[in-house]
């Protein structure tokens, strides 16, 4: 009779060596450098394998550029590591075409146009005038 | 011939600041020439394209002037920078959560956190992107805070965004360059390797156009409006299916052998 302990840990085992786990681990690490750029970034979209945090930060910066430079048809000139974090990270992507989605309504002038337009509340540019 | 192209493009600079009621320019003769002079540098032979472009163009210039005009010190100009701010913004809003009030909470509170942060705006041609961007954050913030919507929305958009589109037709995918094993995928693909993994998405994935996705915008590096364009889908919905092809490629085991393999 297996312990509680022995049938976790077999688990945890059984887990730890499934291919699922074994490439995750792989693409975390500089193993994965031994794939072509564009199946290693698929893998890791796949895998859903976390960028660095620069990255990350740096990419939310550039973000509004990038849709900016896909508008423009200039997305192949702009940095391309901004473009390779995109591929690999849904949650970046995901705003970036929220982002782009509504840019291309507002060019082609798609967005429904409300009737009346309230007003802003423009008292926080006070403080700074006094 | 160069007078009446010249007549053509101000006509359209000064249509898209009216029609958008842009007030900011204060020398338009200069304004309209420098971007016809950008224009026609510019090899755009379709007219269409061209329109689009310059109005393109207009949003470019007029972003850094609304920006200087955000941070300056003239009050007036500030003023009527943060209102045309909040009427790019609000139809924004609405589209996004079909609500007035909530719209006009939403477009409030991203003026308010645009102009404490706008030194954080590293490119002021992108400035109504930026904007744009922290709109976004807020109503996600909201949705989130408020459980409208999972975390991670993704799927939720897929239903609405998949809705929308289906009067649209089907793209004839063997007539794009996206269909799986054409000239431009050769290219890339060189080695045994790689063709036995696109072999695998091709048996994993059953839908042609999530095949297209992944290979156009992996292996041929193609944004997603270049890619919505040519498979006849609104962005929303690349981003969808594109979702859906990874989540089905990581459970696919023709995926995961192949992809093994590499690592032999």
């Amino acid at each position: 009779m297996q312990s509680i302990h022995q049938v976790i840990g077999g688990l945890f085992q059984m887990i730890a060596a499934s291919p699922h786990s074994q490439i995750r681990q792989k693409l975390k690490s500089s193993e994965a450098d031994i794939l072509p750029t564009p199946i290693r970034q698929l893998a890791r979209a796949v895998w859903n394998i976390p960028s660095d945090r620069k990255a990350h930060t740096r990419c939310r910066a550039a973000l509004a550029a990038l849709v900016d430079a896909e508008m423009d048809g200039e997305l192949a000139l702009f940095d391309a590591s901004v473009r390779e974090h995109i591929l690999e990270c849904n949650r970046c992507a995901s705003l970036y075409v929220e982002l782009l989605e509504i840019s291309l309504l507002d060019l082609f002038g798609r967005l429904p146009r409300p009737s009346s337009f309230p007003s802003p509340d423009l008292s926080f540019l006070e403080a700074l005038h006094g | 011939m160069e007078d009446s192209w010249e007549k053509h493009c101000c006509g359209i600079v000064l249509k898209t600041l009216a029609d958008r009621d842009w007030q900011l320019v204060e020398d338009q003769e200069r304004f309209t020439a420098d971007i016809c002079a950008e224009m026609r540098q510019r090899d755009i032979t379709d007219t269409t394209q061209e329109r689009t472009a310059i109005q393109r163009a207009v949003m470019r210039h007029y972003c850094v002037i609304m920006h200087a005009a955000c941070s300056g010190s003239s009050v007036s100009h500030q003023q009527r920078a943060f209102r045309e701010l909040w009427n790019y913004l609000f139809p924004i809003a609405l589209y996004k959560t079909h609500d007035a009030q909530l719209a006009q909470d939403l477009t409030q509170q991203s003026l308010e956190k645009a102009w404490k942060h706008l030194a954080q705006c590293q490119d002021s041609a992108s400035f109504l992107a930026w904007v744009g961007m922290i709109l976004l954050n807020e109503v996600r913030d909201w949705f989130r805070k408020n459980k409208r919507l999972p975390a991670d929305s993704v799927d939720v958009i897929t239903e609405t965004e998949m809705n929308r589109s289906e009067d649209t037709p089907e793209p004839e995918l063997n007539q794009t360059p996206a269909s799986p094993g054409s000239v431009e995928i050769d290219q890339v693909i060189n080695d045994d390797l790689h063709r036995q993994l696109l072999d695998a998405i091709e048996k994993c994935l059953k839908d042609p156009r999530q095949r297209a996705i992944l290979i156009e915008s992996f292996l041929n590096e193609r944004g997603y409006k270049e890619i919505a364009e040519m498979l006849n889908l609104a962005v929303g919905n690349v981003h969808v299916l594109r979702h859906r092809a990874l989540r089905t490629l990581r459970k696919c085991k023709v995926f995961i052998k192949s992809l093994g393999d590499y690592f032999k």
